[in-house]
């Protein structure tokens, strides 16, 4: 009687916690679905909750365009019109507005958005021939085909600028940072994001691809004057066939150049601890002097010259004769680092201009490239 | 015979559960709750103010040198220059983001991008000056050289950086 009392309770007590069980399913899956149905119902609403732009101004010819932006998607770029045009989609919460403030004309998204799922989409034409400058808080921007100076900067988000004959200033603290050539100038920087600069080749997965020209009877056209690159711990990628004068600094990212130095130009490439690549073609005509303090060296260089124990490299005999040779055998060991200082050319050159690098705790890694056509 | 399903009397119920059944101690138990999750919420947020607020720890695991003990607290004569000027540039920028934090317009992910670049900056020069340190207690002239061109750029990396974020900061403001 008793161990049927007990066990009448055990009953009772499984009955009454699977009951609990069941109720929290239940009430578990009653709430997930009334979520869904939430999220379902109001997601066309918060999409319906953009608000459509288009507006458009007449623009002073030789206006300065200001353009200020919290976050979305902008496409930018110029045309011939003496106007400017906006279309697109705005996020909740934000307003669209469009002044003349002397020579500048003020273009503003005005309002903080709201949400995610609805961010601005917004496409927008400015003359060609105008100055433009951009403040983004967290947009992404693709800016193209401009004549006069182009200053953009946002705090997190991705930039693309390309097509621009005037200078450009460029920088994007979070995001990658992408500058198409050709450029006479161009000044850019991320802190933690991707830095590519590149023309007219593309880099693809370290791969070097010639980029296609429009006509093949184009005129060779200099890529890049004076280019200044700055990252703290984004990847730097500069590729060139030449540039006047380069300065690339970076603390802890990986630096990857290849280029050569125009006549009296000059590359000088800084790191602290990232890993520096010296792409070199058959082509690259520099004296590269490389120094890392706490590094080492890798790779393998072109020589025209025999390496000697003296750091004095013989002439080989043979005027076309050149090989492969690794940087082991031509660096010289010092207190102070390790050190290379090579001829990418036949020598006697008077005509080379150096490519310095200099690293504190980075490899320095040296290695050819093959420029391939574009895919 | 008893009856298999008649309700079961209070007394015939564990201890355990008659407490959990009385609404009374189930209210006093709620409320006991919510308040230690108050109190572990705003302990959290604090630690979290609290760690924002300390200078950042350098990144001794890329940057060897900047937890070295032997690091002379003044820079080397030949950066004194700089090093004031960076100063200056790091003042400005934290008295900028004391104003944007009233205004929030900044993404937090610039912020956290930011964040980890001053660590990364601040490491390299006190890495390089540990360097100079180094030649100087070996008394070479030619490492003390090269140790001190790239303190020189570790603090121009630096000055750049801040001056960089805050144009940025300040026009988004």
């Amino acid at each position: 009687m008793h161990i049927l009392a007990n066990h009448q309770a055990s009953v009772r007590a499984i009955m009454s916690t699977s009951a609990l069980h069941c109720s929290h399913i239940v009430i578990a899956a009653c709430a997930s679905l009334f979520a869904l149905t939430v999220a379902i119902g109001f997601a066309p609403q918060v999409a319906a909750a953009q608000t459509p732009v288009n507006a458009s101004a007449r623009v002073t010819p030789g206006a300065v365009i200001h353009l200020r932006l919290q976050s979305g998607s902008v496409q930018l770029s110029g045309w011939e019109h003496d106007s400017v045009h906006v279309s697109g989609m705005l996020a909740p919460g934000e307003s669209w507005a469009l002044r003349a403030d002397g020579d500048t004309m003020r273009l503003r998204a005005e309002g903080i958005p709201r949400g995610l799922a609805a961010p601005s989409e917004l496409v927008i034409f400015v003359p060609r021939r105008s100055v433009l400058i951009v403040r983004a808080a967290a947009a992404s921007l693709v800016v193209r085909d401009f004549d006069q100076t182009v200053d953009v900067a946002t705090a997190a988000g991705n930039l693309l600028v390309e097509a621009v004959r005037g200078t450009v200033r460029a920088e994007t603290m979070q995001g990658t940072l992408t500058v198409l050539g050709p450029i006479p100038r161009v000044e850019a920087s991320t802190a933690s994001g991707t830095l590519l600069v590149s023309v007219p080749y593309d880099t693809i997965n370290d791969t070097v691809y010639a980029r296609r020209r429009e006509s093949a009877a184009a005129p060779k056209e200099k890529p890049f004057g004076v280019v200044v690159l700055r990252s703290v711990s984004g990847r730097i990628t500069f590729d060139a066939p030449h540039v006047d004068s380069a300065t690339i600094h970076n603390v802890r990212g990986d630096v990857r150049v290849v280029t050569s130095p125009s006549d009296s130009g000059r590359v000088y490439v800084t790191s602290h601890t990232g890993r520096v690549t010296v792409g070199w073609t058959l082509d690259t005509h520099a004296l590269i002097d490389a120094i890392t303090q706490r590094g080492g060296m890798r790779g393998r260089l072109v020589a025209y010259a025999m390496p000697a124990m003296s750091g004095q490299p013989t002439p080989m005999s043979g005027a076309e004769v050149s090989m492969e040779v690794d940087v082991e055998t031509l660096l010289v060991k010092t207190p102070s680092g390790v050190r290379v200082t090579h001829a990418l050319r036949r020598l006697p050159d008077a005509s080379l201009f150096p490519i310095l690098i200099r690293a504190v705790r980075g490899d320095i890694v040296f290695e050819r490239v093959e420029i391939r056509p574009a895919p | 015979m008893t009856d298999p399903f008649a309700p079961e009397s209070d007394a015939a119920q564990p201890a355990w559960r008659r407490w959990i059944e009385n609404p009374k101690y189930m209210l006093v138990l709620a409320v006991v709750a919510l308040a230690a999750g108050i109190w572990m919420s705003r302990n959290t947020s604090r630690n979290a103010a609290a760690r924002a607020e300390l200078p950042p720890p350098a990144d001794c695991r890329r940057f060897p040198g900047a937890c070295a003990k032997d690091l002379p607290s003044a820079p080397p004569a030949e950066v004194v220059a700089l090093h004031a000027e960076v100063a200056a540039a790091d003042s400005a920028w934290r008295a900028t983001l004391e104003r944007e934090r009233r205004s929030g317009v900044f993404p937090d992910k610039g912020l956290t991008a930011m964040r980890d670049a001053l660590v990364a900056t601040e490491s390299s020069i006190l890495d390089a000056r540990s360097l100079v340190n180094d030649a100087e207690q070996l008394g070479d002239a030619d490492a003390r050289t090269r140790a001190l061109e790239s303190l020189t750029v570790a603090y121009e990396n630096k000055r750049e950086l801040l001056l960089r974020a805050r144009r940025l900061l300040e026009e988004a403001i």
